[in-house]
């Protein structure tokens, strides 16, 4: 329970940032921390005590323990799609700092152009 | 009805398709285009007589076993086809008014190939059985809006709109989606949605802990709010970011 509590922690962190943050790249950092904080519970979840890795080998004793490789392949097809949306917004944010000469949004939002 | 995945592969394949041919013939993304979306308003018209039950397909033939699900499935039904033929319906009018509309673009078969990816997501999102499917072709239609917004001409929409919405659409598809597919994971052994609703064990725990699936539909509905939030932030103000 205390890792849930953890990963919750870390998910308001990332909140924290996306919302009271100027930079946009701390805003970035922030959505990216959301998303680790949610991919963290989702695997969580798959955790099994003593379990081990959910691949079939020979000699393997009928009573071992496997971890639910559902969350792990779930979380590694979120990581991928985090990682696109991420690279998307930081090309934005830099394309906006050669316009705007800042990273500030509250400056961006009182320039016009 | 084995041509359902057809919603999914044909803008999909015309989206890829598009990029590679438009070099040789410039009115291939019109062409790729029109084809495109006329092909799955077709079929989306071919699906009411579906409408009246629960059809679904089980793609690769991965049947579920002893009642529980072990593959991908989608699902049609009622809403389902109405959600389809107001899709492509849309889809198919907005590419033939695009045709001469966007001819001040500069790049036509980028466009093209971002607005069937949109179409290719908002199809999966309708047909897909289960939540995860959703999420990802829920995160294909909101990277296709994402680039085709900061790739529009003219002024109207600045790319600080699009972080705005970006923050908002991944608060939403990212975060808010991905919560109750944990809270369903941990409940039951799969997460498609058909399956799901009459689960034993879910409607059990879901009366001991709160997750019933009403949990699940509003949770799942405040993140598309959270999206679609995000877009009505940006057509606001031309002029202001709204968000920042």
């Amino acid at each position: 329970m205390i890792v849930f509590t953890l990963a919750m922690v870390l998910f308001l962190v990332g909140l924290y940032g996306v919302l009271v943050k100027r930079n946009l790249f701390k805003i970035l950092i922030g959505l990216s921390i959301i998303e680790y904080a949610v991919n963290l519970i989702f695997a969580l979840i798959g955790y099994r005590q003593g379990g081990t890795a959910p691949i079939r080998t020979l000699g393997l004793a009928a009573d071992t323990v496997f971890v639910d490789p559902i969350p792990q392949a779930l979380v590694l097809t979120a990581i991928v799609i985090g990682l696109a949306t991420t690279a998307l917004l930081a090309a934005v944010a830099v394309r906006i700092y050669e316009k705007y000469d800042t990273f500030d949004v509250r400056k961006i939002r009182k320039l016009r152009g | 009805m084995n041509w359902l995945p057809l919603f999914v592969a044909v803008p999909l394949g015309m989206a890829f398709l598009t990029p590679l041919f438009s070099r040789w013939w410039k009115a291939f993304p019109d062409v790729a285009g029109n084809l495109a979306t006329g092909c799955v308003m077709v079929l989306s018209l071919l699906a009411l007589p579906f409408a009246g039950r629960t059809t679904v397909y089980y793609v690769g033939g991965w049947e579920p076993v002893n009642g529980i699900p072990i593959g991908i499935h989608m699902a049609v039904d009622g809403l389902t086809v109405l959600m389809l033929l107001v899709v492509n319906v849309v889809a198919f009018l907005s590419t033939l008014y695009s045709v001469s509309y966007m001819k001040r673009y500069t790049d036509k078969a980028k466009y093209t190939t971002l607005f069937l990816l949109m179409v290719t997501g908002l199809n999966g999102v309708v047909i897909s059985g289960d939540l995860f499917n959703i999420f990802v072709f829920f995160e294909i239609t909101a990277i296709a809006c994402y680039v085709q917004l900061n790739s529009q001409p003219g002024k109207q929409l600045g790319r600080h709109h699009l972080v705005g919405f970006v923050v908002l659409g991944e608060q939403g598809g990212g975060s808010l989606e991905f919560v109750p597919e944990c809270c369903v994971r941990s409940m039951a052994a799969y997460l498609n949605m058909q399956p799901l609703r009459f689960d034993d064990r879910v409607v059990e725990r879901g009366s001991g802990n709160g997750f019933r699936q009403e949990y699940i539909d509003s949770h799942l509905g405040a993140a598309r709010l959270f999206f679609f939030s995000g877009v009505r932030a940006d057509e606001h103000d031309g002029e202001r970011p709204c968000l920042l």
